[in-house]
């Protein structure tokens, strides 16, 4: 099998070290960190990138044609919602985001949901590619918005903007099964200081991803998107279906 | 200043986000005689109207939109016992919060603002807001609207919930709409839980809840 994967590049670790021992033939597109937040950014970056790889089938420049496009993304803010390729099966997890895949399963991650609302996830890729709360000096922040929107405002934006934190009351760190650094857990207690977060650490689950990079795609766990047709959210606990 | 003149001021210094000065020129109006529904209307409605339509066509962001709102707030504050004595009532009642779980409020507080800019009356319930406490407090404040809002699309299944639960209570079933709203929350995802109405920005939410209320 061939596998094409298009990655956050807060998979980084995961991902390399997981090829690094795959059976199948692999190639990486890696994608910056953080596009959930501009979903639509996200959707069209993804949707070049599936393009570029269906042009190149065209135009025949590709030293093997893969089998499958492995998307190394959940749902991601509806990010991938709408993505479609002329000539690849799309296989994406049917998970919210990266967090039920470093967690091994969408079920945990909605059991730790609900057990630890509130919780502010962090781990190795994301203390390598993420922006972290409360990283901003918030004096800097808030000279930045009295000189564009006045003195009078300055507080009330830096209030707005800040508001979540405190109504967040955890930093859950994800341990790794492949990088474990322990500067990456000091860091990720000074953001739980930084923000007055209770600390946990939480064993991550490579399992669910080495499944994904071995070719494993089980139904309950991915989706399978045919070439011609388009990743829909579902909707409901299954995530992610095609029209 | 000619009665025009404030109320083009009012609406240009509310556009600018500048509340301390809207709230100064609302009362100076009011001195000079001018009518506090009209310098609701034509002075900090209609500005907002401006804000709210950059919004949409990407414009401004949001940084102008809550400093604006901010500052309509602060004029509405001053009008607000002359409006009462005037006897011009609010035009309807929001029950507001994001769904249960999701702690982001920031859309949410844009929308809030925009509605009372509407001149619908707010009743903000926060963040974390389950779908028992959204139907109590719809019952409690005689609500035409419930409101829901999500960051996260983990939380964004709890308004089906909300829809559910208020379907199901006869008091209110058929009377308060449902509107839902928020990154992740689509027409589609509207339509599959049976809510009422789904807008894609602040805006246009504020003007579909007035549609609601005066329908």
């Amino acid at each position: 099998m061939i596998l094409h994967l298009i990655a956050c590049q807060v998979f980084y670790r995961e991902v390399s070290y997981l090829a690094s021992q795959s059976k199948q033939i692999t190639s990486v597109s890696w994608m910056p960190q953080g596009m959930h937040d501009t979903p639509d950014l996200l959707r069209k970056n993804l949707q070049s990138e599936i393009d570029r790889l269906d042009l190149a089938l065209e135009n025949g420049t590709l030293r093997h044609r893969p089998d499958y496009l492995l998307l190394c993304y959940g749902l991601c803010s509806n990010g991938v919602a709408g993505l479609s390729s002329r000539h690849y099966p799309l296989v994406i997890p049917r998970t919210d985001d990266c967090i039920g895949i470093f967690l091994g399963s969408q079920a945990r991650y909605l059991r730790e949901f609900s057990r630890y609302p509130g919780t502010y996830w962090l781990n190795n890729g994301w203390l390598e590619a993420a922006s972290l709360p409360g990283s901003q000096n918030p004096e800097q922040q808030r000279q930045a918005y009295a000189e564009q929107y006045g003195e009078e405002n300055a507080d009330f934006l830096l209030e707005q903007q800040t508001a979540w934190v405190r109504q967040y009351s955890a930093c859950g760190y994800i341990t790794s099964q492949v990088c474990d650094l322990a500067p990456y857990r000091e860091e990720a207690k000074d953001v739980a200081q930084r923000n007055h977060w209770n600390f946990r650490e939480i064993p991550g689950d490579i399992t669910f991803l080495a499944r994904l990079l071995d070719g494993d795609f089980r139904e309950e766990e991915v989706l399978l998107c045919p070439p011609g047709k388009t990743v829909t959210p579902s909707y409901d606990a299954k995530k992610l279906t095609f029209l | 200043m000619e009665r025009q003149e404030y109320l083009n001021e009012i609406s240009a210094l509310l556009q600018k986000g500048r509340m301390p000065k809207v709230k100064e020129l609302v009362k100076q109006a009011l001195e000079a005689g001018v009518s506090p529904k009209e310098i609701l209307e034509e002075g900090l409605l209609s500005g907002m109207s401006v804000i709210g339509e950059k919004f949409k066509n990407n414009e401004v962001f949001v940084p102008e939109v809550l400093i604006a709102a901010r500052a309509m707030n602060g004029g509405v504050e001053i009008l607000k016992p002359y409006l009462v004595e005037a006897g011009v009532e609010t035009k309807g009642v929001v029950v507001i919060g994001t769904v249960k779980g999701d702690l982001h409020d920031i859309g949410k507080n844009l929308v809030k603002m925009m509605m009372e800019g509407k001149g619908l009356e707010v009743v903000d319930l926060g963040v974390d807001v389950s779908p028992e406490a959204f139907v109590a407090a719809a019952k409690e404040h005689h609500a035409n609207i419930i409101s829901c809002s999500a960051l996260l699309t983990t939380t964004m299944g709890e308004m089906k919930n909300v829809v559910d639960l208020v379907k199901a209570d006869p008091e209110i079933s058929g009377k308060v709409k449902v509107m839902v709203g928020g990154a992740p929350v689509t027409e589609a995802y509207c339509q599959k839980i049976g809510a009422d109405c789904y807008t894609s920005d602040a805006a246009s939410a504020a003007d579909a809840a007035l549609n609601f209320c005066i329908a």
